[in-house]
């Protein structure tokens, strides 16, 4: 499912776009988890298995819920606002 | 005109195509709806006002997940999101209490997902939920490689011991650990 549309295989975004550019590190906050990382040991393959299988339950758990109509009205006023002018 | 009208077609119907993803991806990072959907709205909102810098034939979801994760931190500090904001002491709390029942697997995956640091959640949310690549995923958080994979392999290590699940492989690595701690 990893989704490669760059034909080079290399993404460039701008980050102007992104509302904020985010050097490295600015959300780490010290990596307070490093206290558990500590203990990075080697899963076995069961536990790497459930814990996959259950995390892309609960995450396709919420992407088959119906969108909510404020969506489409938002890109429909998004169109009207700005459409046809770039 | 009409290749300017096409375009604001295409990237309105790619938009409505990723709104799922957007959804799941903000709920599961913020964990509440209401704010997810304010962050989804933000960030269509965002991208559709830059689309001009938007390089077509990039990965578009990419683009997006990344102006959401931003939205995300930028709100976060701002409004100090209750338990985001104390990242690790929250989790501690909710891990103190479910070891106390002794019965870490009562705890479901939501709940253990709920008290992971933000960058493993993202993390793991990059990665496992989405399949974007370790190098994608680094690109997108704007962190090293080797710090990407590092933050996907905690959160799956911590929610592999807050589940119970990794017993046995406490068993493999360290047979030194008493065996007799580990009730099968």
């Amino acid at each position: 499912m990893a989704s490669r549309e760059g034909g080079d295989g290399t993404m460039r975004f701008n980050n102007d776009a992104t509302g904020e550019q985010t050097a490295a590190g600015t959300s780490e906050g010290g990596d307070a988890s490093d206290l558990v990382g500590g203990l990075d040991i080697a899963l076995t393959p069961e536990a790497q298995d459930a814990i996959n299988h259950q995390l892309r339950r609960l995450y396709s758990g919420i992407l088959s819920e119906p969108t909510p109509d404020r969506f489409a009205q938002l890109l429909a006023d998004l169109s009207k606002v700005e459409g046809g002018k770039s | 005109m009409s290749t300017a009208q096409h375009d604001v077609d295409g990237l309105q119907h790619d938009l409505a195509r990723l709104i799922p993803n957007l959804r799941a991806f903000a709920r599961s990072l913020c964990g509440s709806a209401d704010q997810a959907d304010d962050l989804v709205q933000e960030t269509l909102v965002k991208a559709w006002n830059s689309r001009a810098s938007f390089q077509p034939g990039s990965n578009l979801k990419a683009w997006l997940f990344t102006i959401l994760r931003n939205a995300f931190l930028s709100e976060r500090r701002k409004r100090k999101w209750e338990v985001q904001d104390v990242d690790g002491i929250g989790a501690g709390m909710l891990c103190v209490r479910a070891a106390q029942h002794g019965h870490m697997d009562m705890i479901d995956f939501e709940k253990a997902f709920a008290t992971l640091p933000a960058d493993q959640k993202e993390a793991l949310l990059l990665i496992g939920a989405e399949g974007f690549s370790y190098d994608e995923a680094a690109l997108m958080c704007g962190c090293a490689l080797g710090t990407m994979k590092s933050r996907v392999n905690r959160a799956r290590t911590r929610l592999a011991r807050e589940l119970g699940l990794d017993a046995a492989s406490y068993d493999i690595l360290d047979p030194h650990i008493g065996t007799g701690q580990l009730t099968a």
